[in-house]
């Protein structure tokens, strides 16, 4: 800092002026900040043209739907769906920017307690109803009356109101700032539902299996329901009437096939135009040399990270935790359980949210030998089998507890194999996801917990998942100053101030060790050749997931390379490093230690049960003789 | 006969209303229930969206209430209303097990056709070439993991040779028809995971029908019509088969059981939607009403099916008819 | 003080008598196999060697099967003879410590099962009344539940480790051990001698040890061999759906972990389920000629 000359103080005097000027000139219309909302008073922007027409998009898609109601419960696989069907008041890009769907503009008051939607005037419901606002005043409170899945992120508890100050606008009014609000209400669990269908005091609620819309789907989307088989496929047709003019293709099938190895194969045999169903990355380089197809990387808001049970002594110590943390080779793990397409995570949070991102609240880099020194200093020598022990002689076994899933699996044994060349032995226990959520999150049985989640689109996620005060903060980290910035920050409505309260977050939070992320992960987009407007190449105007646009043309010109802008780093087409494998590896993991994880041992147990072979064998021989005599 | 089969129906009963207490304790015991898994499926686990869903499903209920509650249901025919998919168990079951049926009744047929005809073109010459060479198919068949055979078919013919489509129900092209083509697809669909299933039904017949036509050669009436010159041929087919098929009946209902397992993992290979694979997701998801549906209907099926080999071997049996 | 010479020697002498005549039985049924029963030799022969293997492995100048340490992903070569998996273990070594994972939970949920259903199958047969309605009711109940389903439903909700994976394995596999011990228990029941025995004052211990008991054990024997392939196979299709124990190279859980790589690294699943189907083959092979052996109303097949 020191050195830096004047002529180095001009970039910050230009970034500061501009955003000064472009305070000045937003100023009429504070936005809160989610990640860089897009204004645009022009409701036409973002209509529909077709080079070409015609045709079937059909989508080799990894899951079944739960139900048809959107709002009602975590269903996965319809949150891919829905983006064609049904219609938010806002959405997200593939940047997660927060981008107009059926309210074309919006504002916010200055201290984030209401936010006001202009909602579009020719919207009509696949079934030719007029869409207004009393179906998103009904939609919303919904979701508040039958316990929607939005209704946290929504904080439903501090929403005082749903006004319809005239059939196309909509005031939400809380009695709390919210400045997150933004970008919850463009995520999940908001899809406006059709209120002339299921306002209907014959329904017990909202998911009553008579309401037909839940066999036959309504929706506000570019594509109408056409047939459903449980299990086997999902068939949409183009909506004519779509605010934004008709989709170019025609129809648009999702075959189900949760199998990923078979829904590559059945990829690779010619069917289908997109792989939803991601294969593994270790099948990726095939699929990038395919003559005839596309494969795309982008990063998302998904990380994978460990946690360590604090209320186990052994880690209350933070010397321990920060040898682990020195004994993680992050290159390696993205090596073995992602083929390298995954971004090592150093950094408390995520580059991807760069307008929260803190690049100096990173974490120790690999250092096995300072790891090594470290644990002997805390007395845990290294034992006669090769794996360290406390003072009094017993052998130290971290238990890893994971759930189901390729890639937890694969970090979880390449992070065994780690920290055995540290000496430290671990024990792997995989669950399915339930179990492992009633032992982890609920009984915090455990020594070192592994999890993924998706931490966009609000860095609030800092509070909803590591404050003391949230459910799923398994390690029971509690850091008050941590609790008290982010919780400061849920409230604070100027974006600037929040990101200072957050860069500092986050620096505690580096600090403490007790949340270590290990990987970002990427999302990988895979379709042939000739498909043009994909979702992930209109970043500002598409939904995730909305293939509105979408059109086949054998043009050609290559699809768009933006395919990673604004301020996400890395990215874009194809391999990444490492394909050849070999030698960089040896390299990089030379384990000093003679055994890296020994073998199944157990010597007791086999002496006994050798001895109780002997005995039987012995017996069967002979009975064996008496009953040959006979 | 029918004091016989009342009292099988009546023992099956109360073994059934067993059977269902059990399965329901366990897997109400198991940690998780469909409540938390929903919560659990965000990424942030929100305590009072599991807790509006206890009270809903009436979950935070002790287990004896909630199984006396099932079992009165159960009674009146009515399974529940599945916890995932929103909809009463019976349509989701009655809708798949047709899929389960369509790789498992072929499969055990051909099995049973198979495993016969290969028993007798080995009892021709017992102890020579083609009896060992046919018996190693058999127990290697018989020995190989179900769902590693499946991986190296698809491998074979889908992969590298490119006769038969991978995995799946129809070909996406075909989805939303409804002619001949959509279910000549289909069946080629099948074709694999029939093939993979018949690997495993066809041993049993094949060594069942051996020893039985061993031990039937040795028979006096056997002796007795070669003594005659009939050919052997003749001996074979028209006389000591008839008797040689009857005990293959009662492998039926075994091969039933063994049939719902095995299409567990062949379903799971193959994506095929039948009620194996809505099993596997139903454990996964703690859908209790589910679970204990498909359950039932499972044991409901096999015990059928060994009722009903009862009765047929009764009655093909001249021994027990008038016995 | 020590013991007497003459007791250590008469001890030597019932030892060794005991050891030549167990020898002896098992040179019959290998003479047995060898002149008419090729597939029980071959079975035998497969058995002997896969448990070799699985008691020795540690002995063998092998690389740890556990190490990370070799180039990912490589397809056979004369450096790795079944290629190396996606974290750069070697596959070989693993395939063959998975023998004994894979052999010892085999042997162990078969024997725990064999052991429980006999024992309960005698009990209900001689005792005979309330206590074998009890035991007869149980056993139907677990012979009409799916077995398959049950065990993953118990898989999937306890700790999946090795243990577990036993248990289960056991807890379905006994009933029908005890179904058919209790059957033969009854029929052997009628039997003349047992009558005279019972006739002449024996108790019923004595009725079960002396006579039921021997009569039993061929059929716990051989039934305890099929159940020990049974066993491997249902671990493989446990492990193969994820709920094996992640800490061990079992085959089934090879299988699972190469499933994925099945087009690119076919060697990764490819060989741990051809030695699965040669081990289990084995057993079976072994199973079968024994039962022949040990009635000989059948031995001429």
């Amino acid at each position: 800092m020191r050195s830096l000359s004047i002529v180095g103080y001009i970039p910050t005097i230009l970034i500061l002026a501009s955003t000064l000027l472009g305070a000045l000139l937003a100023s009429n219309t504070p936005v809160a900040a989610g990640v860089n909302p897009i204004l645009r008073q022009n409701p036409s922007l973002g209509s529909i043209t077709c080079p070409a027409k015609g045709g079937t998009l059909t989508v080799i898609y990894w899951g079944d739907i739960k139900s048809w109601n959107p709002d009602s419960q975590v269903d996965d696989a319809l949150y891919g769906i829905a983006p064609n069907l049904f219609s938010r008041l806002v959405a997200l890009d593939y940047n997660y920017n927060v981008i107009p769907d059926l309210a074309y503009n919006w504002t916010v008051n200055s201290n984030a307690t209401e936010f006001t939607f202009y909602l579009r005037k020719n919207v009509t419901w696949h079934d030719g109803y007029p869409f207004t606002c009393r179906d998103v005043k009904w939609t919303f409170e919904a979701i508040k009356k039958y316990h929607g899945i939005a209704y946290s992120n929504l904080k439903m508890d501090n929403l005082v109101d749903v006004e319809c100050l005239d059939n196309y606008t909509v005031r939400f009014v809380y009695n709390a700032s919210f400045p997150a609000f933004l970008s919850f209400v463009a995520w999940y669990g908001t899809w406006i539902l059709p209120e002339h269908i299921f306002n209907n005091t014959q329904y017990k609620d909202w998911m009553d299996p008579s309401i037909p819309a839940l066999q036959h789907p309504i929706g506000t989307g570019p594509f109408e329901f056409s047939q459903y088989v449980r299990g086997s496929y999902v068939v949409l047709t183009a909506y004519d009437n779509y605010f934004l003019g008709r989709p170019c293709i025609d129809k648009l099938v999702y075959q189900i096939i949760p199998d990923a190895t078979s829904a590559e194969q059945t990829f690779l045999s010619g069917t289908g135009d997109i792989l939803a169903n991601t294969p593994p990355p270790s099948d990726i380089p095939q699929l990038n040399s395919t003559p005839g197809v596309i494969v795309k990387t982008m990063p998302t808001l998904s990380r994978y990270y460990i946690g360590f049970n604090m209320l186990e002594p052994i880690f209350q110590n933070r010397d321990f935790r920060l040898a682990i943390a020195m004994s993680i080779n992050r290159t390696e793990i993205n090596l073995k359980a992602y083929n390298g397409y995954a971004f090592p995570a150093t950094t408390a949070w995520l580059p991807g949210m760069s307008f929260w991102w803190n690049p100096n609240a990173t974490y120790p880099p690999y250092d096995p030998d300072k790891a090594r020194q470290l644990l002997d200093q805390l007395g845990y020598k290294v034992g006669p089998d090769g794996y360290r022990t406390f003072p009094n002689g017993t052998i130290i076994n971290l238990r890893l507890v994971i759930f189901q899933g390729a890639t937890s699996e694969g970090i979880a044994t390449v992070l065994k194999d780690e920290l055995s060349r540290v000496g430290l032995k671990v024990t792997i226990e995989e669950y399915e996801i339930a179990t492992w959520e009633t032992k982890v999150v609920k009984q915090r049985d455990f020594d070192i917990a592994l999890c993924d989640g998706f931490h966009g689109p609000d860095p609030h996620n800092m509070y909803l998942r590591y404050s003391s005060y949230a459910y799923i903060n398994f390690a029971n980290y509690s850091d008050p100053e941590f609790d008290s910035l982010v919780a400061k920050a849920a409230t604070v409505a100027d974006p600037n101030v929040r990101r200072q309260l957050y860069f500092q977050a986050e620096e505690i939070f580096a600090r403490d060790l007790v949340y270590i992320p290990l990987l970002d992960l990427p999302a990988f987009f895979i379709y042939r050749a000739g498909w043009h407007n994909m979702p992930w190449d209109l970043i500002g105007t598409a939904p995730i997931g909305c293939y509105a646009w979408a059109w086949y043309g054998t043009a050609p010109t290559t699809t768009t390379t933006s395919s990673s802008t604004t301020s996400t780093p890395a990215s874009s087409t194809t391999t990444p490093a490492q394909t050849t494998p070999a030698t960089t590896t040896t390299t990089t993991i030379t384990s000093t230690q003679t055994t890296s994880s020994s073998p199944p041992s157990g010597a007791q147990a086999l002496l006994v049960a050798g001895a109780v072979a002997v005995v039987v064998v012995a017996a069967v021989g002979f009975y064996l003789a008496r009953r040959g005599r006979k | 006969m029918r004091r016989y089969v009342t009292d099988r129906v009546v023992s099956s009963f109360f073994v059934l209303i067993s059977v269902l207490s059990i399965n329901f304790i366990i897997i109400n015991l198991a940690p998780g229930n469909p409540a938390t898994i929903m919560g659990a499926e965000t990424g942030l686990i929100s305590q009072d969206y599991i807790q509006y869903l206890t009270q809903k499903w009436g979950l935070d209920k002790p287990v004896y209430e909630r199984l006396a509650v099932y079992l009165w249901n159960v009674f009146h025919g009515d399974l529940g209303i599945s916890y995932r998919y929103a909809e009463p168990v019976s349509q989701l079951i009655f809708e798949r097990i047709p899929l389960t049926l369509a790789i498992t009744v072929p499969s055990i047929v051909i099995g049973f056709l198979v495993g016969t005809l290969l028993a007798t073109l080995a009892c021709r010459k017992p102890g020579g070439g083609l009896d060992v060479g046919l018996t190693t198919l058999a127990m290697g068949s018989y020995s190989a993991p179900i769902f590693w055979v499946a991986i190296l078919l698809i491998n074979a013919f889908s992969v590298r040779l490119k006769l038969l489509p991978p995995t799946g129900l129809v070909s996406p092209q075909l989805i939303g028809s409804n002619g001949f083509d959509y279910y000549l697809d289909m069946a080629k669909h099948a074709i694999l995971p029939i093939v993979t299933l018949t690997l495993g039904t066809f041993p049993p017949y094949y060594r069942l029908t051996k020893s039985v036509i061993l031990e039937q050669l040795s028979e006096d009436y056997v002796v007795t019509l070669k003594a005659m010159g009939l050919p052997r041929f003749r001996v074979l087919y028209k006389h000591v088969l008839r008797n040689a098929l009857l005990p293959g009946i009662t492998l039926f209902g075994i091969q039933m059981g063994f049939a719902f397992a095995g299409a567990a993992l062949v379903e799971n290979v193959f994506a095929w939607p039948g009620i194996g694979r809505l099993m596997l997701d139903a454990i996964m998801a703690r859908d209790y009403n589910l679970l204990m549906g498909i359950f039932l209907f499972v044991t409901l099926a096999v015990v059928v099916a060994n009722i009903v080999v009862d009765l047929v071997y009764g009655y093909l049996d001249p021994r027990i008819r008038r016995g | 003080m020590g013991f007497s010479r003459s007791s250590i020697r008469a001890f030597a002498t019932g030892g060794f008598t005991a050891f030549s005549r167990s020898l002896d039985g098992f040179v019959g049924l290998v003479r047995f196999m060898g002149m008419s029963d090729l597939a029980g030799l071959i079975g035998l022969v497969i058995v002997i060697a896969m448990g070799l293997t699985a008691a020795t492995i540690s002995l063998w100048p092998l690389p740890n099967p556990n190490s990370m340490d070799y180039p990912m992903n490589q397809p056979p070569s004369l450096n790795h003879l079944f290629g190396t998996d996606r974290y750069g273990r070697d596959v070989l070594s693993r395939v063959l410590w998975g023998a004994r994972v894979s052999l010892s939970v085999g042997l162990a949920a078969a024997f725990s099962a064999a052991l429980l259903g006999t024992i309960l199958g005698v009990v209900a047969g001689v005792y005979g009344g309330r206590v074998d309605a009890a035991i007869s009711r149980v056993i139907e109940v677990f012979l009409m539940m799916p077995t398959f389903f049950l065990a993953l439903l118990i898989a999937a909700v306890t700790r999946p480790n090795i243990h577990n994976l036993i248990f289960v394995v056991a807890i379905t596999s006994w009933p029908t051990v005890a179904r058919v011990v209790r059957g033969q228990v009854l029929s052997l029941k009628e039997m003349q001698y047992v009558e005279a025995s019972r006739a002449l004052g024996a108790s019923d211990r004595f009725v079960m040890i002396k006579h039921i008991l021997p009569q039993v054990v061929p059929l716990t024997l051989s039934y305890t061999i099929l159940l020990v392939s049974n066993a491997m196979l249902l671990e493989a299709g446990l492990s193969y759906l994820g709920l094996g124990d992640p800490n061990y190279p079992s085959w089934g859980r090879m299988i699972y972990e190469g499933q994925q790589l099945i087009f690119s690294a076919w060697w990764v699943s490819v060989f741990p389920g051809a030695f699965l189907t040669l081990t289990v083959l084995g057993w079976n092979l072994l199973g079968d000629s024994l039962s022949r052996y040990l009635n000989p109303r059948r031995r001429t097949l």
